[in-house]
């Protein structure tokens, strides 16, 4: 209490009506992979689901506070998981990344740094080869240490933004990264644009993936204590992920009260192994993992109502009610499949407490979870081919392997802005336990948080905005 | 409720003088920015004592020779103007433009002395002197280290141009033998810049040889020619807004590794916001764009990965007392963001700690 005090006795009190970033979104309930924004929240954030937001936040820095994003060795081990790999989009390990967004006569444009996807990141992972994922471990069911030859995830990805307002709100967003590593002979590229439009009533978006490769080949090493992996000691294998023509497109429409809105997310790829066949039958445990190419999809369909009623001057009540399907193939001879299905009802506030300072929450449950997946996690002669740390990173979203209901999915989250004049500094609230430890689960998406108002980490997934 | 009496009694008059390694870092710009004015600037141009002087400043730390993010290098010292010259005495300043082997004494107790003037050309000349020796902890073998070096800057209008030389910066002595030797041949830095429509147009080319002997001798030659644009741009009286892209191209040769070239084409968005009358918050981003790799001796190439790296700060001002840190720089555990390897700031974690409300702390008093 004393240090919020002490902020707060000092702070200068102009408010600003105007939001940017994820932690705010966060806090109001947001569950997307790639925290892109919400159809019917204004936010500065909804630039990467719809670039048209451009014409509606021009003129103000982003800060978002965080480590850096790409997986590119995954390393240490989680208990029966193997080696881990951490999508930095949650409230634990933020990723570093801004940009300016600046009006320009009747046109908008700007520049961000470092919004990589998470959900190709995701697919990347799910694409490398499953005796890469496990270089040099030790130990395999409890493995203490690894160093995972991952295929490179995307980074120092730069996004461009233009826009105009012709009565109709659009913007174009090309978005580039590359990267590459002769070392290991190694290559990363992705492409992508997106354009939207925002109407009187309606916006609509359409997200393009133009083009996303990855590609290596390493010389893998094990050891004794590489769980009966010893016999490959040195073997040299070749990856690659080819992406396919991606999409993202969506959008609202406001009803009376509200809007409704919706997107469909479909990516493909191919995934190619040079590990020979009789490589995998050689490994003494099984790690999962296949010769060959393996085509996989990913498909998401979305769609939900939403609304936010302005109560007391100026706060705000945000509900919602929203449906999401997502389809996970990957094609092995033992089909790893994700089906999950999950309707949300999210309720949420935003009140600004003093003239400096905002407070926001949310608490969502789902009122139907199920998920029927298969070959997830259940590693054997007839068990699933998926590498080890994609297996433990699509659990940790999606949940393993087999049938059955959503357990445990109500979450409560917590922000806070610090206004001082044009500039806020959006955070997390509620988010580290009483040690101060940021809560974290190696298994479970939604961490088991523990009620604490930290004043020492008053704030985590920190974000500056300054409007200018 | 120490943290609120602090706070609380902040009295509340802003200046334009900034002066810290935390600022600089915080805005993207290492140790010493070639655009933003900052008393660090005189490291780079001794003639940028004429511009900011009177003042006595404490940047908190370690006594040991080498700066990491993470631990910083105490030092300190005062400048101040009489008559039309200025003059400065800074210690701690303990930066040797190359690596010794760290078998060999590094430098420490380093002592800048600055002096400057205006005669319609601005300009300013810094000494750095360094020495140390050691007969009793490797008796019967003595370890020195000693450096010695000179710097030269001038300011004419819009221009200004700089040269400094390190001409000594030798150790001799190791625990195993006395004749070995880590000797830095003569090696400078020089630059310049210019203003132009609201820009800053700079280039400097740096270099320098270090020649070791111990059981094998090597060598390591490094050289680094930067060119750049910088813009500060003043939205309104109590906000900046902060761009530059530099074209970075780097080669280091050494016996171990042949030559590697690295080439980067780093581009800096930040910010700083006069939050409060007491407040002044910083910020911000910068990644390599388009161009960033490495080149190995056998010629293969790795682009420079997560180059995207968001630096944040902060400065109380306590009137003409200022105390400027970074924020942001310590995990939710209160434990700091650090590689283990590297003992650099890498893997943030976006907390905003007030038990650690200032990390790399500096303060400063203006009179």
């Amino acid at each position: 209490m004393k240090n919020l005090m002490m902020i707060g006795s000092a702070l200068l009190v102009l408010s600003s009506s105007a939001f940017a970033s994820q932690a705010r979104l966060l806090a109001l309930g947001m569950n997307e992979t790639d925290n892109e924004g919400m159809y019917f929240i204004q936010d500065s954030r909804n630039v990467f689901l719809n670039p048209a937001y451009i014409n509606l936040y021009p003129n103000q820095a982003v800060l978002e506070w965080g480590n850096y994003g790409q997986i590119a060795d995954a390393k240490g081990g989680q208990g029966s998981m193997g080696p881990i790999a951490t999508l930095n989009n949650n409230t634990s390990s933020p990723k570093a990344q801004g940009g300016v967004f600046k009006k320009y006569g009747d046109f908008v444009y700007g520049l961000y740094f470092g919004n990589e996807s998470n959900t190709s990141s995701l697919l990347r992972v799910a694409g490398t080869s499953a005796l890469s994922a496990v270089n040099n471990l030790n130990g395999l069911t409890t493995p203490a240490t690894a160093d995972s030859k991952m295929l490179q995830t995307a980074d120092n990805q730069v996004d461009f933004f233009f826009g105009g307002d012709n009565g109709l709100k659009w913007a174009v967003n090309p978005t580039v990264a590359f990267g590459k590593d002769d070392g290991r002979s190694g290559k990363d590229s992705a492409y992508a644009i997106r354009g939207g439009v925002i109407a009187s009533n309606w916006d609509a978006h359409l997200n393009l993936s133009l083009g996303s490769k990855s590609e290596a080949r390493d010389t893998l090493t094990y050891t004794a204590a590489s769980g009966g992996l010893n016999a490959l000691n040195g073997i040299t294998v070749s990856q690659e992920f080819k992406g396919k023509l991606g999409f993202h497109a969506g959008g609202s429409y406001a009803i009376p009260v509200g809007r409704v809105f919706g997107y469909v997310k479909h990516y493909g790829w191919e995934q190619t192994d040079s590990a020979s066949t009789a490589a995998y039958a050689a490994a003494a445990a099984s790690v999962g993992g296949q010769s060959g190419t393996v085509k996989g999809d990913f498909t998401s369909y979305y769609l939900g109502w939403g609304s936010d009623f302005n109560v007391n001057n100026g706060d705000k009540i945000f509900t919602s009610l929203t449906a999401k399907k997502t389809d996970i193939n990957l094609k092995f001879s033992n089909k790893s499949e994700v089906r999950h299905l999950v309707i949300p009802l999210t309720i949420g506030y935003e009140a600004k407490a003093t003239e400096w300072l905002t407070l926001r929450g949310s608490v969502l449950q789902n009122i139907y979870g199920n998920r029927d997946n298969k070959n997830i996690n259940n590693y054997g002669a007839t068990g699933t081919r998926l590498n080890k740390v994609a297996s433990g990173l699509v659990s940790k979203i999606y949940g393993g392997t087999g049938k059955t209901t959503l357990a445990n999915s109500t979450a409560v989250n917590a922000g806070a802005t610090l206004t001082f004049g044009n500039l806020s500094i959006d955070g997390l609230i509620g988010t580290t336990d009483a040690a101060g430890n940021a809560v974290t689960s190696a298994a479970d998406s939604n961490p088991p948080k523990t009620g604490v108002l930290s004043l020492s980490n008053l704030e985590t997934s920190v974000a500056m905005t300054y409007k200018f | 409720m120490k943290k609120t009496l602090v706070i609380a009694s902040l009295a509340v008059l802003s200046t334009s003088a900034f002066a810290s390694k935390a600022r600089m870092e915080a805005l993207g710009q290492g140790q010493v920015s070639r655009y933003i004015m900052d008393t660090r600037s005189v490291f780079l141009n001794p003639a940028m004592v004429n511009e900011q002087k009177n003042y006595i400043i404490t940047e908190w730390g370690n006594s040991t020779a080498g700066e990491t993010s993470i631990a910083p290098r105490a030092e300190g010292g005062f400048f101040r103007e009489m008559g039309t010259f200025t003059y400065g005495l800074y210690l701690g300043n303990n930066d040797s433009r190359v690596d010794h082997n760290a078998a060999f004494t590094a430098q420490s107790n380093g002592l800048d002395l600055f002096l400057g003037g205006d005669m319609g050309v601005k300009w300013g000349a810094r000494v750095h002197y360094a020495n140390a020796k050691d007969e009793a902890t490797n008796a019967p073998i003595t370890t020195k280290h000693n450096a010695f070096g000179l710097g030269l800057g001038a300011e004419m209008g819009d221009a200004e141009a700089y040269v400094n030389v390190d001409l000594a910066d030798k150790s001799t002595g190791t625990a195993a033998s006395a004749a070995y030797e880590s000797k830095m041949k003569p090696s400078y830095t020089v630059g310049g810049s210019y203003k132009f429509a609201g820009w800053s147009f700079f280039a400097e080319y740096d270099m320098s040889k270090l020649n070791e002997t111990q059981a094998t001798a090597t060598t390591e030659k490094d050289s680094t020619i930067l060119v750049g644009a910088g813009r500060v741009h003043e939205i309104n009286p109590t906000a900046r807004l902060i761009t530059d892209l530099q074209l970075v191209m780097n080669t280091n040769e050494t016996t171990a590794n042949g030559k590697v070239k690295n080439n980067a084409l780093p581009a800096t968005l930040g910010m700083e916001v006069d939050a409060t009358s007491w407040l002044v918050v910083r910020g911000s981003v910068a990644q390599n764009i388009i161009l960033g790799e490495t080149k190995l001796a056998n010629g293969k190439k790795s682009t420079i990965a997560n180059s995207t790296t968001v630096n944040a700060g902060a400065t109380l001002n306590f009137g003409k007392l200022k105390v400027d840190g970074m924020i942001g720089n310590t995990n939710a555990d209160n434990t700091r963001t650090r590689n283990a390897t590297t003992d650099a700031v890498t893997s943030k974690s976006g907390v905003l700690s007030l038990n650690n409300l200032l990390t790399k702390v500096a303060v400063s008093y203006w009179f």
